[in-house]
């Protein structure tokens, strides 16, 4: 793995703009999208990623059919109504879409940092962005230079599959960032292209319709099936949560997704499997996971409330995330490229590994100030 | 080949444009001139109608929506989602459905995390 300089495109800017990638800076102005540089792969570093996604995901899927099955929902500081939502999302199977685990590749094998398998963002930026930058940076690539990228190719083929579960119409809802909006605006773009129709609207503004016990949207259109760019955890703690046992709607993401979104998650699987190659020591107590560790907040984001203890490093991240508890997760090298430490988000789609996205930061807690980087695989 | 053959797309660049232009400043208020005000269409030169209180929407919550009266703090009681006084969200209903009652979780986007992250959350 290496990390190259390359000269930016000159109208950058308004490419990626055009290609609805508006949020290229982060919220506090720094640059976001960075292709001034690049990190560069072997054929056999992606290979081990995309093993290591695929070994992942079946662990994490098998886990909580595990947890489920021996009623353990609980260990993960779930609420009643939470657990109900799960075991029942899991005794049905529904749709599922995507998911991204965050790994670390330091020590040259893949460890799990964790599995943002309910809200994952940054594809755009790796679905399309990275992948118009590859073309125009270097062409063809004469068949050397390559990215490992068919996430765009992966979610036309999910969605397509999925088709005959969503019925007519898929509506897709989030909060009104231009971030998630954008994001939205995507996955509605590639689910359209593959034969689906779609709407749009703010998660605030799905309404309940006590008389017929479901969703509708803005105009009264009951709503079958619903992709959301917003949180189990947060659904479980809205207003109208009471509601949500009585929907009969495909979920996406579906609620047993909370189970791995949940950092919890990452003591039961060390628990479940210990040793794997793929897996960092975990536990819910400090002292567990050797000297070197990072705490978690178990439902945190962004790096917020991340506190970081290694040898010469001693970093804590401020936040609004606490009082849900932590994890423990033992600390695992990002590597050192002039300065950058990198985390490889490996995507699953539809079940299988599709791709990846990097994001660098000169620190040791990848926040929401990280910047995403192209890649090139050669 | 790793990547894919093709990308194309067809929604979003017109979503990515429409979201540039409704992020863009208003262009100035144009003063009302006389004739304006007569070429006006009936309706537009009424005051607007009086903001509805919120509880009164409430009361036409379905059976079991319905607030109930608490001695209990928020924070102590467990039927706090059903207490108007716990929130400070837009929760109205319309039509016969509840609308505003999704998205009241803490939540920055998505984010480019998402979680990303590192060690990061």
């Amino acid at each position: 793995m290496k990390r190259n300089a390359i000269a930016m495109r000159p109208d950058w800017r308004a490419r990626i703009e055009a290609q609805g990638l508006l949020f290229h800076k982060t919220h506090d102005n720094a640059v976001y999208w960075g292709e001034g540089t690049y990190y560069e792969f072997t054929a056999g570093e992606a290979d081990a990623i995309e093993r290591a996604t695929r070994e992942l995901h079946a662990l994490c899927v098998d886990a909580v059919g595990a947890l489920v099955e021996r009623g353990r929902l609980g260990e993960l500081g779930l609420s009643p109504l939470a657990i109900a939502l799960v075991e029942r999302s899991w005794r049905e199977q529904p749709p599922s879409l995507y998911g991204r685990f965050d790994l670390a590749l330091g020590d040259g094998v893949p460890k799990m940092l964790e599995y943002n398998a309910d809200t994952p963002t940054s594809l755009l930026e790796a679905a399309v962005t990275q992948w118009t930058w590859l073309a125009e940076a270097f062409g063809d690539g004469d068949g050397v230079v390559d990215q490992q990228n068919r996430l765009h190719e992966a979610l036309l083929a999910t969605w397509r599959e999925l088709a005959p579960r969503l019925g007519d119409l898929v509506h897709f809802a989030c909060v009104d960032d231009i971030e998630d909006r954008m994001t939205v605006g995507y996955l509605r773009d590639t689910a359209e292209q593959a034969g689906l129709a779609t709407a749009e609207l703010a998660i605030a503004d799905l309404g309940w319709d006590a008389s017929q016990s479901l969703l509708v949207d803005l105009t009264g259109r009951p709503i079958h099936s619903l992709f959301k760019l917003y949180p189990w955890e947060g659904l479980v703690l809205d207003r109208l949560a009471p509601v949500l046992p009585r929907l009969q709607l495909a979920w996406l993401e579906p609620a047993w997704k909370m189970v791995l979104s949940n950092k919890a998650i990452l003591p039961l699987l060390w628990e479940l499997y210990p040793g794997h190659p793929n897996l960092l020591p975990a536990s819910r107590e400090p002292g567990q996971v050797g000297a070197a560790f990072v705490r978690k907040p178990m439902l945190g984001r962004e790096g917020a409330n991340v506190t970081v203890v290694a040898p010469g490093v001693e970093v804590a991240t401020a936040g609004p995330y606490v009082g849900a508890g932590y994890v423990y997760q033992a600390y695992a090298e990002l590597g050192d490229f002039a300065g950058m430490r990198p985390v490889i988000g490996s995507w699953v789609i539809g079940g299988a590994p599709a791709g990846i996205g990097i994001r660098e930061t000169p620190g040791y807690v990848t926040s929401n100030t990280a910047r995403f980087v192209p890649h090139v695989v050669r | 080949m790793r990547r894919s053959t093709a990308v194309k797309l067809t929604l979003l660049p017109m979503l990515a444009t429409a979201a540039v232009a409704a992020a863009e400043p208003p262009l100035p208020p144009v003063e009302p001139t006389q004739d304006d005000s007569e070429l006006a269409p009936p309706g537009l030169t009424e005051p607007p109608p009086a903001p509805v209180d919120p509880s009164e929407q409430l009361g036409l919550a379905p059976p079991g929506m319905t607030p109930t009266l608490q001695e209990l703090d928020c924070d102590n009681d467990p039927n706090w989602r059903l207490r108007d006084d716990c929130f400070a969200d837009d929760v109205y209903v319309s039509g016969g459905v509840i609308r505003g009652g999704f998205g009241s979780y803490f939540w920055t986007g998505g984010g480019r995390g998402g979680g990303h992250g590192g060690h990061g959350g």
